[in-house]
C-alpha cells in the first residue's frame, strides 16, 4: 500500500535539518520508500510505499520515528516531538450508559468513549481540510475528519458513531449471520457471510462492519450532539477476507489487515479525544472503556555481533549496532561485548521475531550501500545431463526454425472452452483454472495445435503465408497428483505440405536424429489422408499432416493448414551435436534411375531397397508421373571400385522387391 | 617469306575480330596442335643445320608476337564486355525470408549465459505445483494474502492432504525447496530457475502469464555482500558496465532481510534528465528491477538445510520487465497475443 503525508505535518512531530529531498533519499535507502514528492496547494506531499510488515510506518508519526533512526546516519539532526493527547479515566466521571461486549473474542482490543459535541457537525479547520485533501482523503465534516486525521497521524484506524442513534447504548461484537443484510455509510447494501464480523446494538440490528466501514444507520448526522469515539483492534485475516469478499477497500481496512499494534489504539484514542476537544469543543461524558484481554507479551531476541557480521558480510562496530537499535526503539543489553539481548518495541512485535530480523534492522540503517560488493567463492554444482540437453537442444531447435524463416510464438498455457469444442475435445478431461479471470484462458493445453491454428486464423489478414512454431509444455492430467508436464514442439505452415515437411525433416537432420516417415491414422486433429508420423529408433516421436478442413473452417480458415507436433523429450535424448560418423567412399559412385508403379508408400520402398542392397549409398525421388515414381539410386563401395556388373545385380534385386 | 605472310595475315585477321569465340578460333588456327606455327616448326626438320638455327629463332619470335597480340585482344574484348554488366546493387536479395525468436527466448538465453559464467546451473521445475512448494515451504502460511483467490491461480485437480491445492505457480520460487530437496539438503546450491508464472491480473501492465528468473545460492557463510556482488555482476553483464545497482529495504515472506533492487535508469543513465527534461521512465534516476533477499531460515529448514550452518540469497525478477528496461519493449500485452506483426520484429 501507499500512503501520503505532508511535510508540514511531519515537521509537527519531527525536529530535523534535513530537506524534503534529503528525507526522500535517505528514508528510501534505509527505510520506507518515498516514491514521489508532490506539491498540492502549499503542501509538500510525500508518497510513501508501505510494505505489509511495516504498517507501523503507515502514518506521520511512524514516518517520523523512522526518520529519527535513519537521518543521524547521514549526519542529520532528527528528534521526535511529543504528541499532545487528552482524556482520562477517573472513576467519578458523570457516566452515561455504554456497554461494549466481545464474548466471542473477535477483537484483540476494543476502546470506546462518549463525548459531547455541543456544536454538532461543522466544517473542519482549514489545516485539517488541507492536510486530508493533500493526503488523498476527502474532508466531510469535523467529526468524521478527526477519525481520518488520527488514522493518518498515529497509524490506527478509528471510528465515530452518533451515540444517540444507538438507542440501546450497547455494542455487541459478533460473527454475522448467513445472508444478514447491511447498508454501509456509502449507501451500498451487502449480504454477509458467517465469517464476517459485525457490531450489533443488542437488538439484532447491525450498526457497523468493524475495521472496514461504518453503516448508514449509526453514522453522525447534522443532528448529532453526542458521539461514541470507537477503536477496535481486529483480527487481520478476518478483515482481509471480508474486505476482499465485498470489494470494500478502505484505508482503514488496508491498515487493519496488516496487523497494527493494539497498543497504538490507546494512543489513537487519546489523540482523538484531544482533537475533538480542541476542534469540536468536545467534553468527555463517559469513562474510557478498554477491553483488552490478551496484552502482548514481552519479546526478547538473542543474537551476537558475530552473527550479524556473518550475515551482512562486513563488521559493524558494536556501538553502531546498539545505537541503531536504540534509535529504532529497541532496548539492548550487551554481554561480553558480543552477546545481545534485544527487547522488541510493541509496534514491531509482529515483524521482528528472529535474529535475521535484527540483521535487517541493523544493516538497513547502517546502509546497504555501505556493504561491500563481492561475488561468493565459486563452487561447482553439476547440472543434470538431461536438463542440460533439454535447454541446449531447445535453443538449437528454435534457432534452426528461425533461420529457415519460421516465427516463434508463445501462447497462454490455457485455452477457452470454445476452442476445445471447435476441436471436438471434451473439456472435462482437461485441468482447468477454477478462479480464471477470463474464459479465454481456462483449460490447460494438452496439444499446441489448436492455439497455433488459432494464431493462423488471427494473422491471416497480415501475411499471405503463415509459418510459426511454439515450444511449450502441455499438461496431461493424471488420476492423482500433479499433471504430467511435457515439452512439445509444434510447427505450422500454410505455405505447403512440402514446406512443413522440409522444416520438420530439416530440424531432425540438424539435430542428427535418424528418422523415417510413415503413414499414420491416430491424430484427432489431422486429416486421415494427409497424416504421417515420424519414427525414430522404432518410437513415434511426432505426427504431422493437414489440419482437418472442418476444424480449420470453424476458425474461419479456408486454406490448408499443415502442422507437425513433436515430443521434445525423445528429440532431446536422440539429438547429437555431430552425426554418427560414416567415412565417405573414395571410390566411384554409380547412379541408376528406376521407374516403378507407385503402389506403396515411399518409406516402405526405401525399407525394402535398403534390406536387399548392400552397395546402396543413397536413394532419392527423381520424379513422379501419374502412378509411377522414378527413384535415383546411388551405389558405391567404401573399400574398392564397383563394377557395372555388380550394380546390375543390385538393380535386379531391387526391381524384384519393388514389384 | 612464309613468316612475313603469316604475320601480315594474322594482323589483318585479328584487327577485325570483336568476339571471344572468334579470337579463340584464331588462337587455334595459329597456335593449335596443327596450327600454322606448328606447321612451320615441322618444316624446320628438312633444313640444313645452320639454317635451322635462324629459322627457329624467327618462328619463336612470331609465336611470341602472336601470343602477346592474342592476349592483348582478349583483355580488350573482356574489358569491353564488362561495360555492359551493371545492376542496382542496392536491390534487396530475393530470399529475405527471416524468421524470429520470441523476445523471451532471446532474454532467457542471455540470462542463462551470464549466470553460467559464475557457476549457476539452470534447472526446470513444474509450472503446475502444490501449494506446499508455492507457499507453505516459502514461509507463507495459509492465511497469507498471496494465497488468496485474487492473487493465485488455482486448478481443478484434486488436492493432496499434505501438499494442499494444485496451483499454477505464481512465481519461480517453487523451485527453491525443490532444488534443496534434489540436492538432499546438501549445499552448495547455485541455481537459476527460469519459467512461466501465472497470476490473475490482466491489464495494460500485467498479463496473466509471465516469465521469471530465479536465482538461489546456498552455502556456508553466504552474506548480503555476496548478493550484492552477484547482482552487480548480472546487472553490468546484462545492462552494461555503466549501470549501477542499489538495494532498498523491502519485505518478502521467504527472505529475511528482504530488498528491492534498483538499477540506474537505462534511459537517462541515472541522471533523471533527458535533454534537460525530467526523464519520464524512471523515478529519480532509478528503475525497479525486482525483489531479492537472504533466504529465510524457515525456507532452508523446509528444504532440509540447517539454517545455523548455512545461509543463502535468492532473487526473482521478471523477464518481461528486464526486456522492457533493456530493449524498451513496453507493450507487454503483445508478448502472448500471437500477433505476427509483433513476433516478426525480433
Amino acid at each position: 500500500m501507499n500512503i501520503k503525508i505532508t511535510h508540514s505535518w511531519l515537521m509537527e512531530h519531527l525536529q530535523t535539518d534535513a530537506t524534503p529531498t534529503e528525507l526522500q533519499k535517505y528514508l528510501s535507502l534505509c527505510g520506507p520508500s518515498i516514491e514521489r514528492i508532490e506539491h498540492v496547494g502549499d503542501e509538500i506531499v510525500y508518497d510513501i510505499e508501505i510494505t505489509t510488515n511495516r504498517v507501523d510506518t503507515a502514518s506521520v508519526i511512524g514516518t517520523a520515528r523512522e526518520a529519527q533512526a535513519i537521518l543521524p546516519m547521514f549526519k542529520k539532526k532528527a528528534e521526535l516531538k511529543s504528541l499532545e493527547m487528552s482524556g482520562n479515566n477517573v472513576p467519578n466521571y458523570e457516566t452515561i450508559p455504554l456497554t461494549i461486549v466481545d464474548k466471542e473474542n473477535v477483537c484483540r482490543r476494543v476502546l470506546g468513549v462518549v463525548l459531547e459535541v455541543p456544536d454538532g457537525i461543522q466544517q473542519s479547520p482549514k489545516y485539517v481540510v488541507d492536510r486530508l485533501t493533500a493526503c488523498g482523503v476527502r474532508s466531510l465534516n469535523n467529526l468524521v475528519d478527526i477519525t481520518n486525521y488520527v488514522m493518518l497521524e498515529v497509524g490506527h484506524p478509528t471510528h465515530v458513531f452518533d451515540y444517540d442513534r444507538i438507542s440501546s447504548h450497547t455494542l455487541i461484537l459478533r460473527h454475522a449471520k448467513k445472508d444478514e443484510k447491511i447498508i454501509t455509510l456509502d449507501e451500498k447494501e451487502y449480504s454477509l457471510d458467517e465469517s464476517d464480523i459485525v457490531i450489533d446494538d443488542g437488538t439484532g440490528r447491525v450498526i457497523d462492519l468493524p475495521g472496514i466501514m461504518g453503516t448508514a444507520n449509526s453514522v453522525v448526522t447534522s443532528n448529532t450532539k453526542r458521539i461514541l469515539f470507537f477503536i477496535e483492534s481486529n483480527d487481520p485475516v478476518s478483515i482481509r477476507r471480508t474486505s476482499m469478499r465485498y470489494g470494500i477497500r478502505t484505508m482503514a481496512s488496508t491498515i487493519n489487515e496488516k496487523n497494527p499494534d493494539p497498543e497504538l489504539a490507546m494512543t489513537a484514542l487519546l489523540r482523538g479525544i484531544y482533537l475533538y476537544e480542541s476542534i469540536a469543543k468536545a467534553t468527555q461524558l463517559s469513562q474510557i472503556i478498554d477491553i483488552y484481554p490478551n496484552k502482548p507479551t514481552k519479546s526478547v531476541i538473542h543474537t551476537s555481533t558475530s552473527f550479524i557480521h556473518k550475515r551482512v558480510g562486513v563488521e559493524i562496530p558494536l556501538d553502531t549496532i546498539v545505537s541503531i537499535l536504540h534509535n529504532l526503539s529497541f532496548t539492548v543489553e550487551v554481554q561480553n561485548n558480543t552477546e545481545l539481548s534485544i527487547t522488541v518495541p510493541t509496534h514491531r512485535l509482529s515483524d521482528i521475531t528472529i535474529q535475521e530480523d535484527i540483521v535487517e534492522e541493523v544493516a538497513r540503517v547502517y546502509g546497504y550501500f555501505a556493504i561491500p560488493t563481492q561475488l561468493q567463492p565459486p563452487k561447482f554444482v553439476a547440472q543434470p545431463h538431461d536438463t542440460e540437453s533439454l535447454f541446449t537442444y531447445q535453443y538449437k531447435a528454435k534457432m534452426f526454425l528461425k533461420h529457415i524463416g519460421f516465427h516463434e510464438v508463445m501462447n497462454y498455457s490455457a485455452v477457452s472452452r470454445e476452442l476445445l469444442t471447435q476441436f471436438e475435445e471434451n473439456p472435462d478431461e482437461y485441468l482447468h483454472i477454477t478462479n480464471s479471470i477470463s474464459e479465454d484462458i481456462k483449460y490447460l493445453r494438452q496439444s499446441l495445435i489448436p492455439t497455433l491454428v488459432k494464431n493462423v486464423s488471427q494473422n491471416s489478414g497480415f501475411r499471405d503465408t503463415i509459418r510459426l512454431f511454439e515450444l511449450a509444455k502441455v499438461y496431461i492430467p493424471k488420476k492423482s497428483g500433479l499433471p504430467h508436464e511435457r515439452f512439445i514442439l509444434s510447427i505450422v505452415s500454410t505455405k505447403s505440405f512440402d514446406d512443413l515437411k522440409s522444416a520438420m525433416c530439416g530440424l531432425l537432420t540438424e539435430l542428427n536424429i535418424p528418422y523415417i516417415l510413415e503413414n499414420a491414422s491416430q491424430h484427432p486433429y489431422i486429416l486421415k489422408t494427409v497424416m504421417g508420423k515420424v519414427v525414430s529408433k522404432e518410437n513415434t516421436i511426432g505426427i504431422y499432416g493437414q489440419v482437418k478442413v472442418v476444424y480449420a473452417a470453424r476458425l474461419g480458415i479456408t486454406k490448408p493448414v499443415y502442422v507437425a507436433e513433436l515430443e521434445f523429450e525423445p528429440i532431446m535424448i536422440s539429438a547429437r551435436q555431430m552425426p554418427v560418423y560414416k567415412p565417405f567412399s573414395q571410390y566411384a559412385v554409380i547412379t541408376q534411375d528406376i521407374t516403378v508403379q507407385k503402389n506403396q508408400p515411399y518409406s516402405q520402398m526405401v525399407k525394402k531397397i535398403v534390406n536387399v542392397s548392400s552397395l546402396l549409398f543413397d536413394c532419392s525421388v527423381k520424379d513422379q508421373y501419374k502412378d509411377t515414381i522414378t527413384l535415383r539410386l546411388q551405389f558405391t563401395n567404401i573399400k574398392q571400385n564397383i563394377s557395372n556388373a555388380e550394380v546390375k545385380q543390385e538393380m535386379e534385386k531391387i526391381k524384384s522387391v519393388l514389384q | 617469306m612464309d613468316i612475313d605472310n603469316i604475320r601480315n595475315n594474322f594482323i589483318k585477321k585479328i584487327e577485325v575480330i570483336t568476339s571471344l569465340e572468334e579470337l579463340e578460333k584464331l588462337d587455334v588456327i595459329y597456335l593449335g596442335r596443327s596450327g600454322k606455327i606448328n606447321e612451320l616448326l615441322k618444316g624446320i626438320k628438312e633444313l640444313s643445320p645452320d639454317k635451322k638455327k635462324s629459322a627457329g629463332s624467327s618462328i619463336n619470335q612470331i609465336k611470341q608476337f602472336i601470343t602477346i597480340e592474342l592476349d592483348k585482344k582478349r583483355t580488350l574484348i573482356l574489358n569491353e564486355s564488362e561495360k555492359s554488366i551493371a545492376v542496382d546493387v542496392t536491390l534487396p536479395p530475393s530470399s529475405t525470408q527471416k524468421g524470429s525468436l520470441h523476445p523471451i527466448t532471446i532474454a532467457v538465453s542471455e540470462i542463462t549465459e551470464i549466470f553460467n559464467k559464475i557457476g549457476f546451473i539452470r534447472m526446470s521445475y513444474p509450472e503446475v505445483d502444490w501449494e506446499h512448494y508455492a507457499f507453505e515451504v516459502l514461509n507463507m502460511p495459509v492465511t497469507h494474502a498471496a494465497r488468496d483467490d485474487f492473487e493465485t491461480t488455482f486448478l481443478s485437480g484434486s488436492s493432496d492432504k499434505k501438499m494442499g491445492k494444485m496451483v499454477l505457480t505464481p512465481h519461480t520460487s517453487n523451485g527453491q525447496v525443490r532444488e534443496m530437496e534434489r540436492l538432499q539438503g546438501r549445499p552448495p546450491i547455485r541455481m537459476i530457475n527460469i519459467g512461466k508464472c501465472y497470476r490473475p491480473n490482466w491489464d495494460a501492465t500485467h498479463t496473466p502469464m509471465f516469465h521469471q528468473f530465479e536465482g538461489l545460492c546456498v552455502d556456508k557463510d553466504i552474506t548480503i555482500a555476496h548478493l550484492k556482488g552477484t547482482l552487480n555482476f548480472f546487472v553490468k553483464s546484462y545492462f552494461g558496465d555503466k549501470t549501477e545497482v542499489r538495494l532498498r529495504p523491502h519485505h518478502f515472506q521467504f527472505t529475511e532481510p528482504s530488498f528491492e533492487v534498483d538499477i540506474t535508469c537505462t534511459m537517462c543513465k541515472g541522471t533523471a534528465l533527458v535533454d534537460n527534461k525530467k526523464c519520464n521512465i524512471c523515478k529519480s534516476g532509478w528503475l525497479e528491477l525486482g525483489g531479492t533477499g537472504m533466504v529465510h531460515p524457515n525456507v532452508l529448514t523446509a528444504g532440509g538445510i540447517d539454517p545455523t550452518m548455512y545461509s543463502g540469497w535468492a532473487f526473482g525478477f521478471g523477464i518481461e520487465r528486464v526486456n522492457m528496461m533493456k530493449y524498451a519493449i513496453d507493450d507487454i500485452r503483445s508478448y502472448y497475443s500471437g500477433d505476427i506483426r509483433f513476433l516478426s520484429i525480433f
